[in-house]
């Protein structure tokens, strides 16, 4: 019974302590802290995000082709700048000034306001390039291939190539628009040709036709058909007039973009610049080949000499390296920018 | 132990409840936090990630920029999108809450190259990158839900801000999910109140009183009651007898249950043994009687019973008052009166 007293102490000592200690916690709570599972290196996210949401593509989209609808009604390039860039800058003024000069829109501008697949990137830095792909026109014209880029971080997407897809061209595979697509370099290993020696081949083909070497690497495709035809029919033409004609093709530096797709090949979209000159024979006038030309060379005074520059964009897939495929261009845009009698 | 310790145990509860039901009361954690830090000389704020949803899922952002007229905006975008935008300057990040009223900032600079191309620079607000924007004059304020759980916040406040202005930016939650310090103390409360009833009562007994008690009691009445041990041998007996009836010539048999009707329950049901040799005439038989006699005693069962005789009850019936040693002692006793009912039999057939 003695120590009955002092135990008795001991623990209402303890239960007190217990209690007091429970009570005195903070009334909130502890402040919470954000939970950093993630690395936070600037750039370290351990699961990449798309650049954009598909809300955000369409509404930079939009905004873009607003500005071609604008510029096309009033036919004026000038309003262009800012949206437009890049070899899709050099094409629309130039379809523009024809419209000004011809009083009408070549229909192959029309782009469609729906899309059928978006290709957005995950890179964390610039310049950023989203492939679009659009439906059908409403007179039955191909899918066009949108090219937007994000030069910087202060700047925004502005249109920098538009192709005209070839009917039944088969396009790679993509990531959904959620997931994302990682963006190319010139440079990729791993394929049947770095994309830059794709273009630079397809150049080379396309100056030399069948004699090229590298005549067997590419698939035949309409954009080479329709050049083949073309140069024909001006060639039966010359001949007759003893004249000659000759093209060049010169890719342009640093004007390409690169987009890898799911199956381990690149979309690469390119600009080759061409040169047509034609000399006529026997001292006779060599003239604008098309209203188009002729509308670009305007009135100017016509000799034996007409020199057209043109800027072509391509739109290639290059198959990843021992796939056994060839590479194929699966899109194009032609559009003379310049006419010039020399 | 009942007059001391059911009583701590009692305070015990009490406190505890008492304690549960002030937090879950006056001293209830509050719903609305709202923190708030003073930011001098940055053009620039960005919060770091998470932090939009650092208490609830949907928070409200503002922002008081240095002058009244200049405007302040706020854009959402993803944290590469705002590293981006925010390269080779300085800012200021809000990393967290330092306490519940107030933000923790830290001064950043960026010193990653920031590659611009002239001419084309868009104002803050006009950006792409941005999911979504609010200016306002002096202030602005934007709200984020848990779609956003992955954006950050940047905050420009103009470019004319410079070292000299400072802004005020707070982040106000609401929470909808509270953290509950009540339930605890309730627990702890029940366990006090279940310790001091124990405590008041069971633990308090004098240990002989919660053992069990025993089955037989030394001072019981042979007359008045039968005690468990008999009416369970009698019920068992006379079980094995019903399971028997059906065997002929067995007059030992008979020699029981005409005891047992004669006796009429006055006396004990006994051994064959107290009764002596019967002589009886198999003719003067009444088979009914006898039948509804068999009903009855095989519906008798094993049966815990202190009234006066053993009477007919559901079969099944079990008692959990007879201890295991009990039950031995009575089934050697069964073979020895099966022993002897033997021998008695085995007279009986020969004196006729």
């Amino acid at each position: 019974m003695m120590g009955k007293a002092r135990g008795f102490t001991r623990m209402v000592a303890s239960a007190l302590t217990v209690l007091a200690a429970i009570s005195l916690a903070a009334c909130e709570g502890q402040v919470p802290k954000p939970d950093m599972t993630n690395d936070e290196a600037s750039t370290g996210q351990v699961k990449e995000q798309p650049d954009l949401t598909e809300a955000q593509e369409k509404r930079i989209r939009t905004g873009i082709l607003e500005t071609l609808d604008k510029a096309n009604e009033a036919k004026d390039p000038s309003g262009l700048a800012g949206r437009v860039t890049g070899p899709a800058l050099d094409v629309r003024t130039s379809e523009l000034n024809i419209a000004k000069a011809t009083d009408k829109l070549d229909p192959k501008t029309t782009i469609p306001k729906e899309m059928t697949q978006v290709v957005i990137p995950t890179d964390a830095s610039w310049p950023r390039s989203v492939f679009t792909i659009t439906t059908t026109t409403e007179d039955q014209q191909s899918k066009r291939l949108l090219v937007m880029t994000q030069e910087s971080a202060h700047s925004n997407y502005q249109l920098w190539a538009v192709t005209r897809l070839f009917q039944g061209a088969k396009l790679p595979k993509f990531a959904v628009p959620r997931i994302g697509s990682q963006m190319g370099k010139p440079q990729d290993k791993g394929l049947v040709a770095t994309p830059q020696e794709a273009v630079d081949r397809y150049a080379d083909l396309l100056q030399s036709g069948d004699a090229s070497k590298y005549a067997d690497s590419f698939a035949s495709d309409f954009f080479r058909q329709d050049l083949n035809k073309l140069s024909q029919t001006v060639q039966e033409g010359m001949e007759r007039n003893k004249g000659t004609q000759t093209q060049t093709f010169t890719p342009v530096k640093d004007r390409i973009a690169v987009m890898r797709s799911s199956d381990g090949g690149d979309l690469v979209v390119a600009q080759i610049n061409s040169e047509w000159t034609r000399q006529a024979g026997e001292g006779r006038d060599s003239k604008p080949a098309s209203d188009a030309e002729k509308a670009l060379f305007g009135d100017g005074q016509v000799t034996s000499t007409m020199k057209v520059t043109y800027v072509n964009v391509l739109a290639f897939y290059v198959p990843p390296a021992g796939s056994g495929q060839q590479i194929a261009a699966v899109g194009a845009e032609r559009q003379p920018i310049k006419v010039e009698a020399l | 132990m009942r007059g001391l310790v059911a009583p701590f145990f009692g305070i015990l509860a009490v406190a505890s409840i008492v304690l549960g039901c002030l937090n879950a009361t006056v001293w209830k954690p509050s719903s609305e936090i709202r923190a708030q830090a003073r930011v001098a000389g940055a053009r620039y704020i960005a919060t770091d990630p998470k932090v939009l949803t650092l208490v609830d899922e949907q928070a409200e952002l503002k922002v008081t920029g240095p002058s009244s007229s200049q405007e302040v905006c706020i854009a959402l975008g993803s944290p590469k999108d705002v590293a981006g935008w925010t390269a080779g300057k300085d800012y200021v990040r809000i990393t967290g809450l330092q306490d519940w009223a107030s933000l923790s900032t830290h001064e950043a600079h960026d010193r990653s190259q920031a590659k611009g191309v002239k001419g084309q620079d868009v104002a803050f607000k006009d950006s792409d990158m941005w999911t979504r924007v609010r200016c306002g004059k002096g202030s602005a304020r934007m709200n984020t839900t848990s779609a956003d759980a992955d954006r950050v916040a940047l905050i420009y406040l103009g470019k004319n801000a410079n070292t000299s202005s400072s802004a005020r930016v707070s982040l106000h939650w609401v929470r909808h999910s509270l953290p509950d310090f009540a339930t605890p103390f309730y627990f702890v409360g029940a366990l006090f109140v279940v310790l001091t009833v124990l405590s008041a009562s069971v633990f308090a007994m004098p240990p002989h009183k919660r053992r069990k008690r025993e089955l037989v009691s030394t001072a019981t009445p042979v007359q008045e009651e039968v005690s468990i041990k008999d009416a369970v041998t009698g019920s068992l007996y006379s079980l094995k007898e019903a399971a028997s009836l059906a065997a002929p010539g067995k007059s030992a048999h008979m020699v029981h249950r005409h005891g047992r009707v004669d006796a009429g329950g006055d006396t004990p049901f006994g051994t064959p043994a107290a009764t002596g040799p019967v002589v009886h005439d198999p003719g003067n038989r009444n088979l009914p009687a006898e039948q509804s006699q068999e009903l009855d005693l095989s519906a008798l069962g094993i049966q815990d019973q202190e009234t006066a005789a053993p009477e007919p009850e559901g079969v099944g019936e079990e008692t959990t008052l007879i201890s295991q040693n009990e039950f031995d002692e009575y089934l050697a006793r069964l073979a020895a009166e099966e022993t002897e009912s033997a021998d008695d039999g085995a007279e009986e057939g020969g004196q006729q």
